[in-house]
């Protein structure tokens, strides 16, 4: 118990480096009343040549490509197959296979990024073409989500969120906040 | 009571009353059928005063009494003052018995230990003082034993002063004279403490892990006929208590530390690359000045650059070289830990079979028979999962050779056999698979007897059982409460508790046979996998993806130029050892496309068995590897044709095959398949027939249900066993299900909850027909899902048939 302490101490005591400084700085110094709203995490992707926005809470972390082994009878176009990230084998699924968006043909591998989503023996690893960045955002800020569903990304999808012009790459627009249990539900299907 | 290192004082006893007790056991059995081999006694007077001395540390008297008495009696007897007779070695056993419970109970349980063995001990302790008859050399013994016992020799780094009180006959507790010069009568000659006198300083030392077994399991020799006598070795080595788990997490970093050990090889390649680039330079560099300008030239600055690019390349030289160094050291070592690890999941056979000896003796001796019991293949290592698993599994398989098996003496002798019988258990490897196989010459088991109690219980018909083989007659023995035994006695029924081992068999991968020759003996076989955790395996390419074949199923790997193969009524098939074998391409066996043109020579696997041979067309092999078998992800449930997953040592994922079901699946798509092969769906135009899968390991019962069913209209296809049956049922289109409980490689418990657990079969009407009639039987068929549990009696009555209609209506209404 004492020890755990000991480390939360020591993380928290930690010196910064001039970037985190700065953007440490920048939090504090914001204005109060923009922290009145309650905020949510959202990582934004860009997947099948679309921005997307997936909640903190589904993504568990973000590694470095890996390769994705198919398993026989079973692959299809969601369910990859297996990969090893870091040791953990876990199941690959194609997440813009899911929202049937189309495939991204000029993704640098250099930009690719392997997620895992979910959590326990829930986890699934999807690959991403780009990650854009992470966000706190207002909950203000999440509009409804379209009323006519024209695609299957709007499916799986609860929200829409307004980015604003700078905050990520690819200016200002509407980009498809996807719901959590959804996405699961809908990888879930894929096994059969 | 204080602790050491989170091990209780009484923790320790416990396990010096295991590993001494072992001991005891052994070494009395082997001195009850060699007196005269005197120097077996050392070892056991040392683990009599060692467990003397422990439990004098934690307070127990009773136990001090009982070690104490009988350390004298086995000083007297390597003193040649007494010789050891039966009925001494049974109280010496006795005394052992007691102080092997007593290490089995909790310390909270001892003050009713104490008080309920009391009056027992005290007449125990008492037969061992006096002389056991006919065991003196001479009566003058006698009164030598009644005078009172030697003083013991403290050791003198006892933890805490011990609170032991003196007890009848016994001396008082001083640090008395070691001094050898009035030695009383039975002193023993060396007086040295042994190593693991009282309080030892390792808490752990206990069962479990042997430090430094064979690295890599399956090459490990099997070396045989190591006796009985190798128990009291093995609990010697010195061994330590590793929880499981952790184990199993240090297994798995120790593979992750071999994986990036390995990385380092790019590393590596890439200084390489960079010395090359700064020699290039440095040429580039005297060409230049070759052409430049004398002025130039003359200046310096550029052989001062030249200079130092050269110190520059000769430092990066050193430094590359000692990386070279540390990157190989590393790489060795981190291999050695990987394979240390996965060895110390191994133990020696012996391991997992010290207390059978004793066991044998006692039921033996019970039953007024004579048996002579052989422990083969002791060193052989196991992993520690399947040992454990194996104990009550050969527990009961020996008892039943002793019970059932093995003939009175008188009957032995009459029918011209030795009058004690041979009752053994074989440990060994053979082609990447444990045998085990427990037996008996005794007098066998007579397939008649079980052929009659078939059709007796109402199991099969008269002229089904006729039928039925000796071989599918031997597996009703498996069957819960098939006894073939006159009485059950309490010692064990024969076929009672058969099931059981056949289930962990199961359980584990392997297979169970009986073998039995009447009049001759039995003999039980396991076939089992040599660790759940590693296997060697064959790497080979499929698709352009890894995938491995387990040595242990693999027959051959060849080369096949395509001009040997010729295609025979359309098959393409090549000639192997006089033998021929069908071609298939593994790729579409798999359903995977992707791969590459057809090579010459191609790449088989050759798999199979029983005569018959399918060679499966790769893209290339990669080599042979010891693979770490991860599970398959559990929620892709049970994959056709794979088994498991492992990483390979880049890291990369690969997929382990499921070689018995590829070469079901293989023997089916090769022709032989009138069963799925020639499927005609819908062909006779008309309406079409309800379809049902019959998955039944019994030709007999398969044949019987099959003519049922076709009578009644239906269209029907089998499966021999539940992967059978799961993969017949992947092609779809069936309205029932009828399934065995018992079969090889997937049970029909296993088989309805995976049919279950599939949303695509989860509506299929499944009845279960099975030869197991109790209540719990019935209930685990109906938990795993099956709509209906029937007997292979309802054959004989409409029960069956009227069932069918029940669950899915007459065969010819779906239009």
């Amino acid at each position: 118990m004492s020890h755990d302490l000991n480390a939360t101490r020591r993380l928290l005591d930690r010196p910064l480096d001039a970037r985190e400084l700065h953007a440490q700085t920048e939090e504090v110094a914001r204005p109060l009343e923009e922290d009145a709203g309650e905020r949510v995490s959202v990582l934004i992707v860009e997947c099948g040549g679309e921005r997307l926005a997936l909640p903190g809470s589904l993504v568990r972390r973000v590694s470095a490509l890996a390769p994705v082994h198919r398993v026989p009878h079973r692959s299809n176009a969601v369910l990859r197959g297996i990969v090893n990230l870091g040791g953990h084998v876990t199941l690959a699924a194609d997440l813009a296979s899911l929202l049937e968006l189309p495939k991204a043909e000029a993704a640098s591998a250099a930009d690719r990024r392997m997620l895992l989503l979910g959590e326990g023996s829930e986890q699934w690893a999807v690959e991403v073409d780009r990650v854009l960045g992470v966000l706190r955002v207002e909950v203000g800020r999440l509009g409804d989500a379209p009323v006519t569903v024209r695609a299957a990304r709007d499916h799986h999808t609860d929200r829409l969120l307004t980015l604003l012009d700078g905050e990520v790459d690819g200016g200002a627009g509407r980009v498809a906040l996807l719901s959590e249990e959804k996405v699961l539900a809908g990888l879930r299907r894929n096994l059969g | 009571m204080s602790d050491l290192g989170g091990f209780s004082l009484f923790e320790l006893f416990k396990a010096e009353a295991e590993t001494h007790g072992a001991t005891l056991n052994a070494g009395l059995l082997k001195l009850e059928s060699d007196p005269s081999d005197v120097s077996e006694v050392e070892p056991l007077m040392r683990a009599a005063h060692s467990l003397k001395g422990a439990a004098r540390i934690i307070g127990v008297d009773l136990a001090v009494r009982v070690a104490h008495a009988m350390e004298d009696c086995l000083v007297a007897v390597q003193k040649g003052e007494e010789v050891l007779v039966p009925a001494r070695v049974d109280q010496l056993l006795q005394g052992t018995d007691l102080l092997t419970r007593l290490g089995q109970i909790s310390e909270a349980d001892l003050p009713a230990f104490n008080s309920e063995h009391e009056s027992a001990v005290e007449a125990l302790v008492e037969s061992l003082r006096k002389p056991a008859a006919g065991s003196g050399p001479a009566e003058t013994a006698s009164p030598k034993r009644d005078e009172p016992p030697p003083p013991t020799v403290e050791p003198p780094s006892s933890a805490e002063p011990s609170k032991v009180v003196p007890t009848a006959g016994a001396t008082p507790p001083t640090k008395a004279s070691n001094s050898s010069s009035a030695p009383p009568p039975s002193i023993r000659p060396t007086p040295t403490p042994p190593p693991s006198a009282p309080a030892p300083a390792k808490p752990e030392a206990t069962k479990s892990v042997s430090p430094a077994p064979a690295p890599s399991p399956p090459q490990a020799p099997a070396p045989r006929a190591a006796k009985v006598a190798k128990v009291a070795s093995t609990a010697e080595v010195k061994t330590l208590r590793v929880n499981a788990e952790n184990l199993d997490r240090m297994m798995r970093l120790a593979g992750e530390m071999m994986i990036e050990s390995r990385r380092f090889q790019s590393l590596r390649e890439s200084v390489r690359r960079l010395k090359l680039e700064l020699e290039g330079l440095e040429d580039r560099l005297d060409q230049g000045l070759r052409t430049a300008s004398t002025e130039l030239r003359q200046s310096g600055a550029i052989e001062a650059v030249r200079e130092s690019l050269g110190s520059g390349r000769r430092t990066l030289l050193g430094h590359a070289s000692d990386l070279e160094n540390m990157f190989r050291r590393t790489e060795e070592v981190a291999t050695a830990l990987y394979h240390e690890v996965i060895g110390s999941r191994m133990r020696p056979f012996a391991d997992g079979t010290a207390g059978f000896p004793r066991m044998v003796r006692d039921l033996a001796k019970g039953l007024g028979k004579q048996v002579r019991f052989e422990i083969l293949g002791g060193t052989v290592p196991v992993d520690r999962d399947i040992l454990a698993k194996l104990e009550a599994p050969l527990n009961h398989m020996l008892r039943n050779c002793v019970d059932h098996g093995v003939e009175m003496p008188q009957e032995r002798s009459e029918a011209g056999k030795d009058p004690t019988a041979r009752v053994y258990i074989e440990a060994r490897h053979h082609g990447g698979m444990l045998l085990v196989r427990v037996g008996d010459d005794g007098r066998g088991i007579d397939p008649e007897r079980i052929r009659r109690k078939v059709v007796e219980k109402g199991m099969q018909s008269e002229s089904v059982a006729a039928g039925l083989t000796k071989q599918e007659l031997l597996d009703f023995l498996f069957l819960p409460g098939f006894s073939t035994a006159g009485k059950v006695t309490e010692i064990s029924g024969r076929g009672v508790g058969l099931d059981v081992v056949q289930t962990m068999v199961q359980e584990t991968g392997g297979t169970l046979r009986v073998e039995t020759e009447p009049g001759r003996g039995a003999s039980f076989a396991m076939r089992l996998p040599i660790t759940l955790s590693v296997i060697r395996a064959a790497l080979v390419e499929i698709a352009g993806e890894p995938y491995a074949f387990p040595l242990s199923r693999l027959e051959r790997v060849v080369k096949v130029p395509l001009d040997e193969i010729r295609p025979v009524e359309g098959r393409r098939q090549f000639e192997l050892d006089g033998a021929s074998v069908g071609l298939v391409s593994a790729q579409s066996v798999l359903e995977l496309g992707g791969g590459e043109e057809a090579q010459d020579p191609l790449s088989v696997m050759v798999v199979g068995g029983s005569g018959e041979w399918f060679g499966l067309v790769v893209d290339r092999f990669l080599g042979e590897e010891d693979l770490v078998v991860r599970p398959l992800d559990p929620r892709l449930g049970r994959v056709a044709h794979i088994a498991s997953a492992a990483l390979l040592e880049d890291g990369r994922p690969l997929l382990i095959v499921d070689t018995d079901d590829l070469v079901a699946s293989v023997r089916q798509m090769l022709g032989e398949g009138r069963l799925r092969g020639a499927r005609s769906v819908g062909a006779a135009g008309g309406k079409r027939r309800k379809r049902v899968l019959v998955v039944e390991d019994s030709i007999t019962v398969r044949e019987v249900e099959r003519q049922l069913l076709l009578r009644m209209g239906y269209e029907v296809e089998v499966a021999v066993d539940g992967v059978d049956g799961w993969n017949a049922l992947q092609a779809g289109g069936y309205d029932l299900v009828v399934s065995d409980v018992d079969m090889p490689r997937m049970n029909g418990i296993e088989f309805v909850k995976t049919l279950r657990a599939d949303d695509r079969f989860r509506r299929i009407p499944v009845i279960i027909v099975s030869y197991k009639d109790r209540d719990e039987d019935r209930m685990r068929g109906m938990e795993a899902g099956a709509n209906a549990y029937l007997t292979k009696g309802s054959f004989h009555d409409q029960s069956f048939g009227q069932m069918v209609l029940d669950l899915v209506g007459p065969a010819e209404e779906r239009g």
